[in-house]
């Protein structure tokens, strides 16, 4: 007596860029988006009846292709990661030598790519990407004098020579 | 990344082992060449640049920054300036340590012309005397280069004006300050010295603020107390401070840790006169008025002779009843410990009638057959020791001065942890004490 063997394909979720790349993910995996993962809450999306070719697919205005496609493989990477507690996490010292290994690699990227993921993950509120991002753009700044932080950034100095002068003084008692 | 398989799904991978590796290897190392050359990123508009990001991620990136960052990102723009600044004021630094001293007002120098001190930092502070004058301090080396640059000589008095942080590495965060050298009156504008007090402490939380070889009659303590106001150090901490007009200065003193309120006040190196005076009535009042009973108080003496402090440090009854006992932990370093002192300690906190637990901490040995001999001598109350390295004792009194005789009140102390050996730590369990 063999009963046929029921196989589950993972739940798929259709996303959309803003250049009209349309994406397929797993439903595990895009949850970590609190964005994508409330609007698939608030629209049903997670009725069993709806195949994936019927499924409306969830257009992400502030995401390019390309970006979206680094913030996909990234939440791929952390699927398995642990549900954060957001009041553990504000009572955490607040460093930036604590990123994954892997997460350095990817984050390993120009400026602007680096930016994009900062953006995506702010819009598509992904709380894991967005920190690892902001700790890889800290570790840039930390160390550096104003001008190499100018430099760095491309930051146009925008003080007049009183207004310097006056923050110089302000900060002259933390100066070695 | 951990691969694992039951044992019914393995079966159909021929070498699971070489499969695991295989994943393992794929999932370390990303491919990642085709993101490092974008083509077209942002739709062919313009690539995002840091200073056009959100605020509320340039706010998130800046939580990340050190206060020493900080301070540099403020001097990069206008729009960075307000950022930091918002940050700085929104974020709490956990500070050990603000230690402000005294040093050149003419005050003998402690110890030998150089004092080291070593901290939890990986680096060591220096402080440097010379003809009974602080010459620099500071962390690393950057204050001995410059004091033996000039030849080992007293300083200008502008650069005795240090108020740092102390880095334990580059990207670090500061852990402790340094405040070094007050300014007589007549030299610098006092102004100055609590303009950067408050700038330096601004959205910090202190551990400890120590305030050393400070001369209580200037008017230096009750500023400070208005700089550093609503900053609540955990614990207090007065050494080798010295004043002139007692009851003015003590005044002052009460109402500095009134402002700041500390859980705890240390009181060390100081000349034990001056460190009970501090406790006269007037003064003891107001910390009573506070609930200060419920913080802990700790008595040091680091260089006075025991032989001197056997002579000076006895404490009066009063002292037993109006500043020990009243402390729900008192902390007691470096001071001769008699055996009777503890038994009139117990009294006066049983004639509190405060029940629950009260430790204080001696180094010095009590000896439970001294306790026994005080018991009998006085006839007040009784008092046995049930064994040796765990002593407990019970007092009762039926005629305690409380109720004046016309109730009986039963008084009842146990004592653990009283070892012959160490004696470091005394806890005092009350119970069952009858309210007259």
């Amino acid at each position: 007596f063999l009963f046929p063997i029921k196989m589950t394909s993972p739940r798929m979720i259709k996303l959309t860029s803003n250049d009209d790349k349309t994406f397929e993910v797993e439903r595990d995996v895009i949850k970590q988006s609190v964005t994508v993962n409330t609007l698939i809450t608030d629209l049903n999306m997670d009725d069993e009846d709806v195949s994936v070719e019927n499924q409306m697919a969830i257009p992400l205005p502030n995401v390019d292709a390309a970006t979206l496609e680094m913030v996909i493989t990234w939440c791929k990477q952390h699927r398995e990661d642990p549900p954060r507690n957001e009041e553990e996490e504000e009572k955490k010292e607040k460093r930036t030598d604590d990123i994954p290994e892997w997460d350095k690699t990817f984050l390993d990227v120009e400026q602007s790519v680096l930016f994009a993921l900062i953006l995506a993950a702010n819009y598509m509120d992904i709380k894991g990407l967005l920190d690892n991002c902001c700790k890889t753009v800290a570790n840039m700044i930390k160390g550096k004098t104003p001008d190499e932080i100018r430099k760095h950034f491309n930051i146009k100095n925008d003080f007049t020579p009183e207004e310097e002068e006056q923050i110089r003084k302000e900060n002259a008692w933390c100066e070695d | 990344i951990s691969f694992q398989m039951s044992e019914g799904r393995g079966r159909f991978i021929r070498d699971p082992v070489s499969f695991n590796r295989k994943i393992r290897e794929k999932m370390a190392r990303p491919n990642l060449t085709k993101f490092r050359k974008p083509v077209s990123w942002n739709n062919g508009k313009p690539a995002t640049k840091f200073s056009r990001l959100p605020q509320d991620c340039l706010l998130h990136i800046f939580t990340y920054l050190d206060w020493q960052d900080l301070e540099s990102m403020k001097r990069v723009s206008q729009t960075m300036h307000s950022l930091a600044n918002f940050t700085m004021d929104k974020s709490l630094r956990r500070v050990d340590s603000l230690c402000i001293s005294q040093y050149c007002l003419g005050w003998a120098a402690p110890g030998d012309a150089f004092e080291l001190y070593s901290r939890d930092c990986s680096q060591q502070r220096y402080t440097y005397y010379l003809e009974a004058a602080k010459v620099g301090m500071g962390q690393g080396h950057s204050s001995e280069h410059r004091w033996r640059a000039k030849g080992k000589k007293l300083m200008d008095v502008s650069e005795l004006f240090e108020f740092r942080h102390i880095y334990k590495g580059v990207g670090e965060y500061s852990k402790l300050f340094e405040y070094n050298s007050l300014p007589a009156p007549n030299q610098n504008p006092a102004s100055i010295f609590y303009t950067r007090l408050e700038h330096a402490s601004r959205g910090a939380a202190f551990a400890e603020l120590r305030l050393v070889n400070v001369l209580l009659e200037s008017n230096y303590l009750q500023q400070i107390g208005r700089a550093l106001e609503g900053k609540t150090p955990q614990t207090i901490h007065f050494k080798r401070i010295t004043r002139t007009n007692v009851d003015a200065d003590d005044k002052m003193v009460a109402e500095f840790v009134h402002i700041l309120r500390p859980q705890s006040l240390i009181l060390s190196g100081c000349d034990p006169s001056d460190a009970w005076s501090l406790f006269n009535e007037s003064f003891l009042d107001n910390f009573v008025s506070t609930g200060w009973a419920h913080y802990s108080l700790s008595v040091q003496s680091e260089r006075i002779q025991n032989t001197v402090l056997n002579a000076v440090v006895a404490p009066s009854e009063t002292f037993m009843l109006r500043v020990i006992s009243r402390f729900a932990t008192f902390i007691w370093t470096s001071y001769i410990f008699r055996a009777h002192h503890l038994t009139d300690l117990i009294l006066a906190r049983l004639k509190l009638k405060v029940s629950g637990n009260w430790k204080f901490t001696v180094d010095r040995v009590i000896d439970p057959s001294k306790i026994k001999r005080r018991a009998v001598r006085t006839r007040e109350f009784e008092c046995s020791v049930v064994e040796d390295g765990k002593a407990a004792f019970t007092i009762s009194r039926n005629d305690c001065s409380c109720c004046t005789g016309r109730m009986s009140c039963s008084w009842t102390a146990s004592v653990a942890h009283l070892s012959p050996e160490t004696n470091q730590e005394v806890v005092v369990t009350f119970d069952n004490i009858a309210r007259p």
